[in-house]
């Protein structure tokens, strides 16, 4: 699968790395469904690429002990380097593969978040108006960091904490009963280096990445309502959510944000919130609509 | 008569096309889009996704996520008896409470760093 081979709308977005305008509901969905084949793509390439790599490694530390075994059957330094360049070789071709597969790969929430949720909410859409939408599919860029600063090293050299900011999405559904649906996705990275020295005395470092996902879903009515949040209070959790009521034009909007942390090791999270998540954050958020402000009788 | 499966997940509203058939299980009207047929007669989506020998669609995988998504609130004082769905909603939906499920995110301290 080439950039060929995508429609005019998905090779925009996929060279831009960026999304935004007013959308027709149907269009998003096909091209959010374009965006997760290519973006399967690029995690299959990922995938080998790393495969190679790993490959070229235990080769190259295999073939160097196997030069110097060559050479001295041979009895010719000659045929010796092939056994280690070989692999080498190979190393550097999965680091380029690597690199290239990342060029072209696109956030996980693409896959994993928004387009399950725009698939379960494309019924719900108001087919006269468009959605707005402003995505950036860029993803974390190491160049552009926001941050660093030394933390309390413990028992360790050094530990440096660098911030790396995300502003995934902001998209406006419109629903069909004149209200509006706001999504907002923002990522904060964290990555976190520690220096220390080894029981044998050698220096080493550890690399540890947090990503800490914020979404926000809010619900626009269309005249100004009385909420009911006493119908949704029990279910949401103090611990990882908090709803809201700001006042904006003269109409109380119903906000929920939920916060999300993923961990990993040597690269960024590649874990992202599910598209069902945030469903239940707007089924919540309509849950506390007056019957009068558009229920479904 | 009109179709009177509820369709949407946040804004539910009938779909209103002209009904050809019933569901011979919960007995709501339905057009030809939302008519499933099974071992136990025309089945609405909701009916088809809940029994077996109904072949699954997009509408019975949209119904049985739907009912997936509202079963946590079934028996709490809220959705169905504070008059926010229809009650062909609420007879739909009204099952046990079940607990609301937690991830294993839950735990996290926005504070933290």
């Amino acid at each position: 699968m080439t950039v060929k081979d995508l429609t005019p709308a998905a090779r925009a977005a996929v060279e831009q790395k960026t999304i935004g305008g007013g959308w027709d509901g149907r269009a998003l969905v096909k091209l959010m469904a374009e965006l997760e084949r290519w973006d399967n793509m690029a995690e299959a390439r990922k995938a080998r690429a790393k495969k190679v790599f790993i490959g070229g490694i235990i080769g190259s530390v295999v073939g160097f002990f196997l030069m110097f075994v060559a050479a001295s059957v041979t009895e010719e330094f000659f045929w010796g380097p092939p056994f280690f360049l070989a692999p080498l070789a190979v190393m550097i071709a999965g680091i380029r593969m690597k690199k290239a597969a990342r060029a072209i790969d696109l956030p996980n929430e693409l896959r994993i978040s928004l387009r399950p949720l725009l698939r379960q909410l494309h019924q719900d859409l108001n087919p006269d108006e468009k959605i707005k939408v402003s995505m950036n599919l860029a993803g974390i860029d190491e160049k552009k960091c926001t941050g660093t600063k030394n933390l309390p090293p413990g028992r360790s050299k050094s530990l440096t904490q660098s911030a790396y900011d995300e502003d995934l999405c902001d998209i406006r559904l419109p629903l069909a009963d004149g209200s509006t649906a706001v999504l907002r996705m923002e990522n904060q990275y964290l990555k976190l280096e520690k220096r220390y020295t080894s029981s044998r005395g050698k220096s080493k470092s550890k690399t540890k990445w947090k990503k800490l996902s914020t979404v926000t879903t809010m619900l626009i009515p269309p005249a100004p309502i009385e909420w009911a949040p006493a119908r949704v209070e029990k279910l949401v959790n103090r611990a990882n959510e908090r709803m809201s009521f700001p006042q904006k034009d003269g109409v109380t909007i119903a906000r929920m944000d939920r916060y999300y942390k993923f961990k990993a090791a040597d690269d960024p999270p590649g874990d992202a919130v599910h598209g069902a998540d945030i469903v239940r954050m707007f089924v919540r958020l309509t849950a506390m609509r007056p019957q009068a402000a558009g229920g479904s009788r | 008569m009109i179709c009177q499966w509820q369709m949407g997940m946040l804004v539910m509203r009938p779909c209103g096309a002209p009904a050809t058939s019933g569901c011979s299980m919960c007995g709501r009207q339905l057009c030809m889009m939302h008519t499933s047929m099974g071992q136990n007669g025309p089945a609405c989506p909701g009916c088809a996704s809940m029994h077996e020998g109904y072949e699954k669609n997009e509408d019975t995988e949209f119904a049985s996520t739907r009912e997936d998504y509202y079963s946590p609130y079934g028996g709490a004082a809220g959705y169905g008896q504070a008059g926010y769905f229809s009650s062909a909603d609420s007879a739909a939906m009204n099952r046990p409470a079940m607990p609301l499920r937690r991830s294993k995110e839950d735990d996290y301290d926005a504070m933290e760093t």
